[in-house]
This record gives structure tokens, C-alpha cells and sequence, in this order.
């Protein structure tokens, strides 16, 4: 039973993560990965991390996505029209390097799994208080370091979105 | 798990934090700062910082990770801290004259080359990987913005697009490498992770899922100080971005992805010693051969330090493979000596700028030494430092690490370093002649740069002299900033 789940939402998941980068208009790119995250989720869930997997659902297909959605439709942004710049030999050289990349991860499979022997995820690891314990503990420096990268993107965003004046002398 | 105590020693990273959050308001209140209280606040939080790091570093400074083992306070994290600060230090010095000139904001200028000095700071302290990632992260986003600064010309817009994609996909594979390497030993502790990869390393067969792993990790490594064949980005964005910026990347930005790339592969990666040695052998190899051959059909200044400091990359790499004591002191002394004499070379450029990127071309820099001899004297010293010749920093900083190559038994490597030098002295002298025998078109001489600038400028230019006369006394701060070797 398990098997059959889980081959679902990782054919799922693989196949629409195909059509993200393959369609051309980008507002069905963007349904398509909603699909291939709750698939994500699907697998979190089935990994024994419930939590992660309602993370998923709030915050990427929830959140993020919709914003995605938004900037698209605000944007207006039409089917993406073929750049040009893409040329032969630049095709070929992505399909090698694919296929080479493929090619070990696919040995990386098929090769004995050779590692660390890791305990089964259970509820101590992955229920809301002990992961809220660890993130304030364990990995407090960490959490307050992606606060501070956090506040750097949102200046960021607002340096890149303020206007440009058109003369030197104007502040920008 | 966390003694509250030791973010006592986060004090320096956490006050240019603030300091960099206290400039964003001020330049967001009104009218906003102007460029010179600004660039002074910038520069008195970096003194106090250096002086915060000299403190922690008094206070508790070990070979010991603390704050649950994401954070080290080693003699190497010290060296490295204050060479960073005061490469940002001369950053901020010279860029007043394109933000004033193109009336760009100053306010968040100054607070992101904070910010990304901020995420430099964790970054050589970082004793776990994903503490390192995210302070590279810190480093990395404010310097896509800074990159695309000059937001009027389509030039610093493409090379902060470039920087960001490329960038955004080698952190994508540094990431990849990373949990690959924690899916096979469960840690991202710097420590353990040496402990458990050398465990599973010596029952014999190598595991496939570590070697992508690391070599995952190293590749996004070698992305991030821009050695070839992993460089593409670099001519772009260092021509495009402001040039101010351009010797931030070259500089600060080089010297902190150094820092990271020789603790993973020193104290992470020991246990795999001879693959890296290998691997990095091969990429020195490459980005010394291709950095300086392409250097040499360039017109363009910019683009010629571009690929220039794609080849001083592959030097400093042979200091990395050797994985020796004198190696590993002959790379910090480098990388001082390589920061001081780039700054003042992107500096000189800067001053022969006008309108944003005229002035860059070889023929610009014609009969310079008629013009204005103190820029000329300067741009030939460190011309000749890059070179490697006596008697300048750029002399000792190559000879130590051909030296410790060839100790170490890698001949083969030097012996291509020092091929590759005797090119780079076609391309470097090309600005000699123009400057000393071309006779110039334009003869009126050049009003004379800001202070900031020129001071600037000589201080880097004393600075690279210095080093060529009396290397000892940096040589023994270099020796006594050593990390454990693989």
C-alpha cells in the first residue's frame, strides 16, 4: 500500500515538475509546481513528518505560489516567446551535461547505499515543540543568521523596485 | 545547549549588523543621508568592529566551535576577520565618486556593503556547513544588488542579473553537495563530519553518495572565488558592476570564499585529502592557463583584472593543494597582499573613469605619466606586483606558494605558475607602456582626485611596497593563523 502511494506522488511530482520547465505560458509553469509540492508534501507525510509537510502546503503552495501567481497575472506576462539566444550547440551542451548528471545520480541509486545508519523520524523529532526547541537551540545562531539574510533580500527588492530617475542629478 | 554567555562574542558581527540597519534608516528618513557622513559612519563601524573582533577574539578565542559548534573564534577567523574589515574599510573609501556623480543613494549603498561584510564575518567563523551557507547566502544577495547599483546603465544591469542567476546556481549545487554529504553521515558539524567521513572512508570502498557529495561542494566553492572552468560569470559582472563594487567582489568577496573553501576542505574534507589535492591541482591549473591567456587579448582594463583575478585564483588554489603549513601561510599572505594591491588597482581606475565606463580602454591610459605622475607611479607598482616582481608584495606572495608547491611535490603545478606569471607580464606592461612611451592625445593634466581616493590609493600602493621589502613580520602573523591540517 505504502509503495503505491508513494509511487504515485513521486511519478506525480516528476511530471509535473517535467511541465514547469517545459510549458511555455507561465501561468500553467506555476500550476504545475503547486502539483509537484503538495506531491513533496504527500512524501513528507509519508516520511512520518506531518509538520513539514502542513509547512509545504502554508508556505509554498500557499504563500509563495499564490505571490507567484499575483506577479504574473499583475505583470501581464504573455507565453514566453523563443529569446533566440539559445543556440545548437548550447541545447546539446544541456542535454550532455543532463545526461551525465543523470547518469550519476542514477549510479548514485543503483550503488549500495553506504552511510550513516539514522533513526526513524519520530513524534520527539518532528511535532511542533521539539522542532520549535531545536530551531531556539540548537540551530539558534542559524535561525537568527536567515533573519538578518531576510532583512538583506528585502532591501534588496526595494533598492532593485524604486523608480530611476532619468537625469544624472536626480537621486536615485 | 547554548550558553547564553558566548553571544557575548558574537559582538562584532552583531554591531556592524545594527550598524548596517542604522544607515538603512538614515538614508531612508527624508531626504536621506548625503554621500560623506555616510561613507564615515560605515568606516567608523568597521574601526569598531576590527576593535569589537580584537576583543572577542582577547575574550574568547579557541579552536573551539561554540553556540552548539556553528561558530569558531580561531586565530585563522581573526586574521581573516580583520583583513576583511579592512578591505571593506578601503571599499567604502573609494566609492564616494560614483555615488555622488550618478546621485545614487548613499544610505543603502554603504548598509548592504555592510550587510555583506556582516555575512563575510560569520562566513570565516562558520564551523558548520549550514552556517556557512547561510552566511555566504548574506554575502552573496547584497552583492547581486551592489553589482547592479548603477541602475541607468544596461551594463550593471546585466551583471547583476548574470551574477544573480549564476550565483543562485552554483549556491544550488553547494547546497546539493551539502545534503548529499549529510545524507551519508547525518552531520553538517564541520567536526564530526571529518570524523564520521573518515570513518566511512576507511572501511575501504567509498560510497558514491560522498564523492558527488563533495564534489558537489567544491565545485559550487570554486564557482564562488571564480576559478575556471567555473568563471564565466566573472568577465561580465566585473566589467558591468560599479567599479567600486568590482574591487569589493574582487577583493573582500574572493578573500572570504577563499576562507570557507580552505576550512571545508581542511578541517570537513580530510579523510578524502588526495582527491581534492587532485582536483584542485587540475582547476589551479586551468585557471591560471586560461585567466592569463585570455587576459592577454583584452582592450579593456576592467575585463583584463577580470580575468587577471581568475588566474591569481589559480595561484592561490596551489597554496590550497599543497595542504602544508607553509601552503596554508603562504595563501593568507597572498590573499593580504593580493587585496591590497587589487583596491588600489581598481582604484587607479577609477580616478581615469568618466561617464560612468569611458575611460577603461588600454589607449585611455596613454602618456598618464606626462598627466599625472603620482596615478602613473601607482598603477606601475601595482602592475608590477601583479606581475610578481620584486620588490613588491606580489613578488613574496608568489614565490611562497611556488615554493610550498614544490615541497609539497607539486612541481609540475609551480612550474606552470611560473609560466603563466611570465605571460601576465605581456598584458600587465601593456599599461606601463601606454602610461610611460605613448605619447598622450589629451594633454591637459588631470585635476587632482578626492582625498578619500588618492589617500587610498597610496596607502595601498605603501602597503604592497611594504610587503616586497619586510615580508617577515606578516609572514610570522600568517604562520601563527594556521587550522589544523588535513
Amino acid at each position: 500500500m505504502e509503495i503505491v502511494v508513494f509511487l504515485l506522488f513521486a511519478l506525480l511530482a516528476l511530471a509535473s515538475a517535467v511541465v514547469v520547465v517545459s510549458h511555455r505560458n507561465p501561468v500553467y509553469s506555476v500550476m504545475s509546481l503547486v502539483v509537484t509540492l503538495l506531491s513533496l508534501a504527500a512524501l513528507f507525510v509519508l516520511l512520518g513528518a506531518p509538520l513539514l509537510a502542513a509547512l509545504q502546503v502554508l508556505v509554498y503552495t500557499g504563500a509563495i505560489l499564490v505571490l507567484f501567481l499575483f506577479v504574473i497575472m499583475l505583470l501581464n506576462v504573455g507565453r514566453e516567446t523563443p529569446s533566440g539566444g539559445t543556440g545548437r550547440g548550447q541545447k546539446i551542451g544541456a542535454l550532455v551535461t543532463a545526461a551525465a548528471f543523470g547518469l550519476v545520480v542514477i549510479s548514485l541509486l543503483w550503488g549500495r547505499f553506504v552511510g550513516i545508519e539514522m533513526p526513524a523520524l519520530t513524534v520527539e523529532y518532528v511535532a511542533l515543540k521539539p522542532l520549535a526547541r531545536t530551531l531556539l537551540s540548537k540551530y539558534l545562531l542559524v535561525f537568527e543568521m536567515a533573519g538578518l539574510l531576510l532583512l538583506a533580500a528585502v532591501i534588496a527588492a526595494t533598492v532593485l523596485a524604486r523608480k530611476v530617475g532619468k537625469s544624472r542629478g536626480e537621486t536615485v | 545547549m547554548i550558553d547564553p554567555t558566548e553571544f557575548w562574542l558574537l559582538a562584532p558581527e552583531i554591531f556592524l549588523a545594527v550598524a548596517a540597519m542604522l544607515l538603512l534608516v538614515a538614508g531612508s528618513i527624508g531626504r536621506g543621508v548625503r554621500n560623506r557622513p555616510a561613507a564615515a559612519v560605515a568606516l567608523l563601524s568597521l574601526v569598531a568592529t576590527a576593535l569589537l573582533v580584537l576583543w572577542a577574539y582577547g575574550k574568547g578565542g579557541s579552536s573551539e566551535a561554540f553556540l552548539a559548534g556553528m561558530f569558531v573564534l580561531d586565530s585563522y577567523a581573526l586574521f581573516l576577520k580583520l583583513l576583511l574589515l579592512i578591505a571593506t574599510g578601503l571599499t567604502v573609501t573609494i566609492s564616494g565618486r560614483f555615488l555622488e556623480e550618478g546621485g545614487y543613494r548613499p544610505g543603502e549603498y554603504y548598509s548592504l556593503i555592510l550587510f555583506a561584510a556582516t555575512g563575510m564575518l560569520f562566513m570565516v567563523s562558520g564551523y558548520s556547513l549550514l552556517s556557512i551557507w547561510i552566511s555566504l547566502e548574506l554575502m552573496a544577495l547584497s552583492s547581486y544588488i551592489l553589482a547592479g547599483y548603477f541602475k541607468r546603465e544596461r551594463k550593471s544591469n546585466e551583471a547583476a542579473l548574470k551574477y544573480f542567476i549564476l550565483g543562485a546556481l552554483s549556491s544550488g549545487v553547494l547546497l546539493y553537495g551539502i545534503s548529499l554529504l549529510y545524507g551519508a553521515t547525518g552531520t553538517v558539524h564541520v567536526g564530526e563530519l571529518a570524523a564520521r567521513l573518515g570513518d566511512l572512508v576507511s572501511t575501504g570502498e567509498q560510497p558514491i553518495l560522498i564523492a558527488v557529495g563533495w564534489l558537489l561542494l567544491a565545485i559550487g566553492l570554486y564557482f564562488k572565488v571564480a576559478a575556471a572552468p567555473f568563471h564565466v560569470w566573472t568577465p561580465d559582472v566585473y566589467v558591468g558592476a560599479p567599479t567600486p563594487v568590482t574591487a569589493f567582489l574582487a577583493s573582500a568577496s574572493k578573500i572570504a570564499s577563499f576562507a570557507i573553501l580552505i576550512r571545508i576542505l581542511f578541517e570537513a574534507l580530510p579523510a578524502l585529502k588526495a582527491d581534492w589535492q587532485l582536483i584542485t591541482a587540475l582547476v589551479a591549473c586551468i585557471s591560471m592557463i586560461w585567466g592569463n591567456l585570455a587576459a592577454l587579448t583584452q582592450d579593456n582594463v576592467k575585463r583584463m583584472l577580470a580575468y587577471s583575478s581568475i588566474g591569481h585564483a589559480g595561484y592561490i588554489l596551489i597554496g590550497v593543494l599543497c595542504a602544508s603549513e607553509e601552503g596554508l601561510w603562504a595563501v593568507l599572505f597572498y590573499l593580504l597582499a593580493y587585496a591590497f594591491i587589487t583596491l588600489g588597482a581598481f582604484g587607479t581606475v577609477i580616478i581615469l573613469e568618466q561617464r560612468e565606463y569611458a575611460g577603461e580602454t588600454y589607449s585611455d591610459y596613454a602618456g598618464l605619466a606626462r598627466r599625472s605622475p603620482f596615478l602613473a607611479a601607482s598603477m606601475l607598482v601595482f602592475m608590477v606586483a601583479l606581475t610578481g616582481i620584486p620588490p613588491t608584495g606580489g613578488f613574496f606572495g608568489k614565490f611562497y606558494l611556488f615554493a610550498a608547491a614544490v615541497e609539497a611535490g607539486w612541481i609540475w603545478v609551480a612550474l606552470v605558475g611560473v609560466l603563466t606569471s611570465a605571460i601576465s607580464l605581456f598584458f600587465y606592461f601593456g599599461i606601463v607602456v601606454q602610461m610611460y612611451l605613448k605619447p598622450s592625445e589629451d594633454t591637459t593634466p588631470r585635476p587632482m582626485p578626492a582625498v578619500g581616493l588618492a589617500s587610498t590609493i597610496a596607502i595601498c600602493a605603501i602597503v604592497t611596497v611594504l610587503l616586497g621589502l619586510v615580508p617577515g613580520p606578516l609572514v610570522e602573523l600568517a604562520k601563527a593563523s594556521l587550522i589544523p591540517l588535513p
